[in-house]
């Protein structure tokens, strides 16, 4: 049986691990930032730029085997004017396009083209951005 | 009430320590496991505005070759160097270009995103006012 005394001392030699624990939640808290699960199988190109792009309403993703994801859901690139012309007022949506660092400017261009065959005015190609 | 008029305090029960530990543990693991601290850059492509009328003379087209090597169109087809080589494009190739007139570049079919994204990088740092995208080259039949 522990006694009070025990218990006592116990408490206190938690104190310094709950200090630690606390500044890395805070630290965590403040410095990270919660996003959707992003496909981790797609390495984005690395840039120099840095423009912070922000949530995007939008997200197509296309990985190095030319599989498409249009917010996550995967879809072929035939049903991929079907799917944009559900969105209202596509013209005025900026879509944001993450593309695996491997694929080639012709598969590049076969969805950019489709995209803006579909209305699309506004698209930004996603990156890595690396510290200079 | 019956404790007061007995002449003792009741005790006030304080949280455990332990049990504090443990809750701050689970927020802890929670936001280390869904925090994200990737940083994203954007290239932004905008369609290329055919019936502009004078577009075609006002752009200065790049090609992007396969073996990563660049050629001006207005300089005469020139060679401007390898991918290693143009990252640290340096004032001789600034003057190749026209600093109000807009970048179009037009790589091959076979050249990667990585490539083209760099391209981009390297022609943007010369501070020309404006560096397109202009679609990957038909192939030469």
């Amino acid at each position: 049986m522990i006694t009070e005394r025990k218990r006592k001392s116990l408490d206190e030699s938690l104190i310094p691990l709950i200090n630690i624990v606390f500044l890395l939640l805070i630290f965590f808290l403040i410095a990270g930032q919660i996003s959707h699960q992003q496909n981790q199988r797609i390495r984005a190109p690395e840039s120099a730029r840095e423009n912070a792009a922000a949530h995007p309403e939008w997200m197509l993703e296309m990985a190095s085997d030319r599989g498409l994801r249009l917010n996550g859901k995967r879809i072929d690139l035939e049903q991929l004017p079907a799917q944009l012309a559900q969105i209202n007022s596509v013209a005025d949506q900026r879509i944001s396009v993450k593309v695996d660092r491997a694929l080639l400017a012709e598969d590049l261009d076969k969805l950019l083209g489709v995209l803006r065959d579909s209305g699309v005015l506004s698209v930004t190609l996603l990156t890595k951005a690396t510290v200079q | 009430m019956a404790t007061a008029a007995l002449g003792y305090k009741p005790r006030r029960r304080s949280i455990g320590l332990t049990a504090l530990i443990d809750v701050v543990f689970i927020l802890l693991m929670f936001f280390m496991l869904t925090s994200n601290f990737d940083q994203w850059g954007a290239v932004d492509f905008h369609p290329m505005v055919a019936a502009e009328p004078d577009a075609e003379r006002k752009n200065q087209l790049v090609f992007l070759n396969e073996d990563l090597s660049l050629d001006v169109k207005d300089q005469g087809n020139r060679k401007v160097g390898s991918l290693d080589h143009y990252q640290q494009l340096g004032a001789a190739q600034r003057d190749w270009f026209n600093a109000d007139a807009p970048i179009i570049l037009v790589p091959e079919a076979r050249v990667s995103v990585q490539d083209i994204v760099s391209a981009l990088d390297s022609l943007r740092a010369l501070g020309v006012s404006s560096v397109n995208y202009g679609g990957a080259k038909a192939p030469q039949p």
